[in-house]
């Protein structure tokens, strides 16, 4: 398999923080959600992924180049958009084109314009005047408009409509159509990664618990609901977390299949990514 | 031209408006009384905060964070910074010269420098000072951000008014005075500082940004 994106045991401490040997991989073609609880080590990750940060240990390979090695070269064929407007109020999204125009050798004015009537963002508008979710369109539209192959999206689609979201959603869908384009977002809203991500990276505590397909993941776990007193039936090695709650325990299970076979009497509801995540984040082992 | 820079110069071009408004009012004010001086002070500090003014843009919206996202070192994103440094202080000294000459013409005689020195000189010894002052500025915003480089300025612009205040006192008593240097020497010193200070400070500058973090 071909990666577009090869993070391997990257580490970074701080004071009261470290990324762990970190390590993820999305293939060409693919999108990969990056979830995980606030301060978990998402933005860290991907800062240290774009050397914002310098990392203490750990390589990453993008487009197959060594990011220390060929920087510039690829940051040219990627496109980053973090959880913030970066332009200033006083510019216009033309200024930004003529800005990026002259920074990016592959910068295509028509190709932004396009993005610009697609979102509905005025050319000559001043950014001052936008809202914050023509702000994130904005940047959405920058970090495409000089066709990367690769797109880092941090907390790209925080504070938008579920309406531009979508959107949004649409244009990454379309994006990765081209089977060497990749996509790592990372994300709070769930239900986003649910929509479009082909596989998901779970970090905690800055550690990376599973980066695994999203479909595996899905046709694997499963939530069983039953009383606190059954809980002491089910296998340890069934388990990966449960949760109590006034009406008994939830539990996540690591094979839905081998766990019907074993416990035929028991009920078993689907998992959603967000669940993953809640179990794993705030969930108890057995 | 690159991009860093046209969005500099971009970003500039509101406050620039303010910045010649002010400078008419200058001129109008004192070159007619024959004291151009104020006037070459304003015009070599806008050209040495250039960066400063700047950074405050930058740092507001995160600017930096963005930039290194982009496919630009950072050497050649402090290199912009002491450009457009050159450019505020070539702009001030053009409008410097401009200004003395006229003066040398209109008003033969007077002016505070102008009677003891040519218009050249005169804005070589000043593009020399504004350039030095900048060479300070620039790492120590880097550094430490803008608040905190306000406070150090004036604390550095202070030094020069003591010591030579000191040394006056000291002097006095002894019936010493200060030496006194031909023009030509004291220009082409300065220029030989600023050139030295300009290059210091950018490797300095650079050494501090490539330890950034974003």
């Amino acid at each position: 398999m071909e990666y577009a994106i090869k993070v391997t045991n990257l580490c970074k401490a701080y004071q009261d923080f470290a990324l762990d040997n970190v390590s993820l991989a999305v293939p060409k073609g693919c999108i990969m959600g990056f979830i995980g609880e606030n301060g978990a080590g998402k933005s860290t990750t991907i800062k240290a992924m774009l050397n914002l940060v310098h990392r203490d240990a750990g390589t990453v390979e993008i487009l197959g180049m060594d990011l220390n090695s060929h920087e510039k070269k690829i940051k040219e064929r990627i496109g980053v958009v973090f959880d913030e407007c970066c332009f200033h109020d006083n510019l216009t999204p033309a200024d930004i084109s003529k800005i990026l125009g002259k920074i990016y050798q592959n910068w295509d004015g028509k190709l932004y314009q396009k993005y610009l009537t697609q979102f509905g963002l005025g050319e000559k508008k001043k950014i001052k005047e936008f809202s914050r979710g023509m702000k994130m369109k904005l940047g959405i539209a920058a970090a495409l408009a000089h066709k990367p192959d690769v797109l880092i999206l941090d907390e790209a689609t925080s504070g938008l409509d579920p309406i531009v979201r979508e959107e949004i959603l649409d244009i990454f869908l379309d994006f990765i159509q081209d089977e060497n384009h990749a996509i790592l977002i990372s994300s709070h809203i769930t239900s986003d990664l649910d929509k479009i991500a082909d596989y998901l990276t779970f970090i905690h505590h800055g550690k990376i618990v599973f980066s695994v397909s999203r479909d595996e993941l899905m046709d694997s776990m499963g939530i069983v609901k039953c009383g606190t007193e059954d809980l002491a039936g089910i296998g340890k090695d069934q388990v990966i977390r449960y949760r109590t709650n006034q009406f008994g325990c939830e539990v996540l299970i690591r094979d839905k299949k081998s766990f019907a076979s074993r416990y035929p009497g028991m009920v078993m509801d689907p998992v959603t990514t967000e669940s993953i995540m809640l179990f794993y984040s705030r969930g108890e082992e057995l | 031209m690159n991009g860093l820079l046209y969005k500099d110069l971009l970003n500039l071009s509101s406050t620039t408006k303010y910045l010649v408004l002010v400078m008419l009012f200058f001129c109008v004010i004192f070159v007619p009384q024959g004291n151009e001086l104020p006037v070459y002070i304003l015009l070599i500090i806008f050209g040495a905060m250039l960066p400063m003014t700047v950074n405050t843009y930058d740092t507001t919206v995160r600017w930096d964070k963005y930039a290194a996202s982009l496919p630009v070192t950072r050497k050649e994103i402090v290199w912009t910074r002491y450009q457009l440094m050159l450019i505020g202080m070539s702009v001030a000294g053009i409008i410097s010269l401009i200004i003395a000459t006229m003066m040398t013409v209109l008003l033969p005689g007077e002016g505070v420098f102008l009677s003891v020195l040519d218009p050249l000189t005169l804005t070589v010894m000043f593009l020399a000072c504004g350039l030095l002052v900048g060479s300070v500025i620039l790492p120590l915003t880097l550094k430490f951000g803008n608040e905190v480089t306000r406070y150090i300025i004036i604390m550095i612009a202070l030094v020069p008014v003591v010591v030579i205040l000191g040394l006056t006192f000291l002097l006095l008593p002894s019936g010493l005075t200060f030496p006194i240097l031909p023009l030509s020497m004291i220009a082409g010193a300065l220029t030989a500082v600023a050139v030295i200070g300009v290059v210091v400070s950018y490797r300095l500058s650079v050494r501090i940004y490539m330890k950034k973090e974003f």
